[in-house]
């Protein structure tokens, strides 16, 4: 694994660019072609890019960023950002990233996000070092601490907007939380996961009831959706989709695993994938069936095998 | 029944935990982290922290500073982690197989004052946080930028006190074309980021005594640095060096 991470890092001796190609609502910050380059403010780090592209899910688009995917992986690693609105979803996700699968590197050098509705880490709204702001543009005006008034600040992620360059400050900060954000949210799901079921195992008042059981009640609802997520049961449009967005904007954090389920079995190597199916089979069994007793190590063991195989760290 | 203080940030664990301390006549009583100082731990024997803490919306591992902490302030106390992490060690509680003999446990635990590391939680490593806001190059580090903020601030002073340089000619010679607002701003920014994170670490107090600080003077630099009145009232060189010296009590002790 070790080994697969550095191969990630050192593509031909040299550290890998980092491509960003994000499609979003460009055309109202001024983008009137397919997709331009935004460069960073750090002759070091000239060749780390992020891509414009301001288009709905179609064949056409489809063709689009698997050509940009190709063109930017050979010399790097590329973080694909998909916006919601624009028809992108896990199915989509998985259609992309199994035809791109078999490119060399794929495995170590591409990751495939899904956002939107203002609260992932990528928008300047959810913390000021993001990269998109309103309306299709890098900047946004946001309020801040001045006394007792209120008042609001520009911040922007662009250092010169006629050359189409970005703070790299920005970059790096959005590159380093999307580069751990999906073991950051397995991490986050076991520690709640197993104080739940600690809790539950210790309460007499519960214990006549199967995990499942007691999962279903309005107390534990956010914890049972996020792990019908994390198994890929939550289908894009459902009812449980709309319950677990509403828990996202009301504590400003994503819990959708619908991104990285499909990045874990499509695009992650072939341990991580299988552990991870291993996993969402043994939570399907002992969690999510009718068993009465769970096999608490065990399955801690599981999930520990999987985060130790990913080769990111849990948080920078 | 002495109570040992404990840290737990998810409610859940709470009650199991005291349940089984109870079971060997031990009673634990829940601190919360803002309340975790010096006067409430003092004179403890045994502190647990239930770790990583849910802190900032993240999971954060502070076991190490908090030992460093013990050691410097409380050597004698047996500190123990506890959490869903598989591993063994004297002083850390697995949740999901817990020592049947605790008594006996606690007993071979070691003091703080020896040589040990607490076993690494898995969440966000603070030590490391601290590590890069203190010693960190380019856009990581908050000291790099306040130091040069505080280095023009001196060359203000001596030209004020020493030369009687009129204010004006400083704002716009030093402080104006040094970029000094926009250095400021970058810095508030740094700053903002790195705060909530260190809401977990024993000397909390610390920061948020910093953060008054940084509050204090920031009108000036909101004026472009360029109001001689609120430059005096605010104090800015004498608040900008107390902003160091906390700063550095805590890099002094903690940050290796």
């Amino acid at each position: 694994m070790q080994e697969a991470q550095k191969r990630a890092q050192t593509l031909n001796g040299h550290r890998p660019r980092r491509i960003m190609i994000i499609l979003w609502s460009w055309k109202h910050g001024g983008l009137t072609e397919a997709y331009d380059e935004w460069t960073l403010n750090s002759k070091k780090y000239a060749g780390d890019k992020v891509i414009r592209v301001d288009a709905s899910w179609s064949p056409s688009t489809k063709a689009l960023i698997q050509d940009l995917v190709h063109q930017y992986i050979e010399t790097g690693q590329v973080y694909l950002f998909l916006h919601r609105s624009h028809g992108y979803n896990y199915k989509v996700v998985d259609q992309i990233l199994s035809n791109l699968r078999s490119l060399p590197n794929a495995s170590q050098q591409l990751r495939c996000f899904l956002f939107g509705e203002g609260h992932d880490y990528i928008y300047i709204a959810k913390q000021a070092r993001g990269l998109l702001g309103t309306r299709g543009t890098f900047s946004a005006r946001m309020p801040i601490k001045n006394g007792g008034t209120k008042a609001t600040q520009l911040i922007t992620a662009v250092a010169d907007s006629q050359k189409k360059v970005l703070k790299k400050e920005h970059f790096d900060n959005v590159w380093r939380f999307y580069t751990n954000t999906f073991k950051a949210k397995i991490f986050e799901l076991k520690e709640d996961l197993f104080a739940y079921l600690l809790a539950l195992h210790h309460d007499e008042r519960t214990q006549q009831l199967s995990v499942y059981q007691d999962m279903k009640k309005q107390e534990n609802q956010l914890l049972f959706l996020r792990l019908l997520s994390f198994t890929g049961k939550v289908r894009k449009g459902s009812d449980l989709e709309l319950a677990l967005k509403k828990y996202e904007n009301e504590n400003k954090k994503s819990y959708l695993f619908d991104d990285c389920h499909v990045n874990l079995k499509i695009i992650y190597g072939e341990e991580e994938s299988a552990l991870y199916k291993q996993l969402v089979t043994a939570i399907n069994h002992d969690l999510l069936g009718l068993k009465d007793q769970t096999d608490l190590v065990g399955l801690r063991n599981q999930f520990d095998r999987l985060l130790a195989a990913l080769p990111e760290s849990t948080y920078y | 029944m002495n109570r040992i203080p404990y840290i737990a940030t998810n409610s859940r664990i709470g009650k199991p935990l005291e349940a089984y301390f109870l079971q060997h006549n031990l009673r634990l009583s829940h601190v919360c982290l803002s309340d975790a100082n010096p006067s409430t731990l003092k004179g403890a024997n045994t502190f647990l922290m239930v770790s990583p803490l849910n802190c900032n919306n993240i999971y954060i591992s502070p076991e190490t500073i908090w030992k460093k902490y013990l050691q410097l302030n409380n050597p004698d106390a047996i500190f123990l982690t506890a959490g869903f992490k598989s591993v063994q060690h004297s002083n850390y509680l697995d949740l999901l197989q817990l020592p049947e003999n605790l008594p006996a446990f606690i007993d071979q635990a070691k003091p703080a004052s020896q040589k040990w590391e607490p076993p690494f939680s898995g969440g966000l490593d603070i030590k490391e946080k601290l590590r890069r806001f203190y010693q960190g190059h380019g856009d990581e580090s908050v000291t790099d930028i306040l130091y040069t903020i505080i280095r023009i601030f001196s060359i203000a002073d001596v030209e004020m006190k020493r030369y009687g340089t009129p204010f004006r000619e400083l704002s716009q010679e030093l402080f104006t074309q040094n970029a000094v607002p926009e250095k400021w701003r970058e810095l508030k920014n740094r700053w903002t980021n790195y705060l909530p994170f260190f809401q977990c670490l024993p000397f909390w107090d610390v920061f948020t005594r910093v953060d008054r600080l940084f509050d204090h003077i920031d009108p000036f630099f909101r004026a472009d640095c360029s109001e001689e009145m609120l430059f005096s009232d605010l104090n800015c060189m004498n608040t900008l060096k107390q902003i160091k010296d906390q700063l550095a009590t805590v890099c002094n002790q903690y940050v290796y």
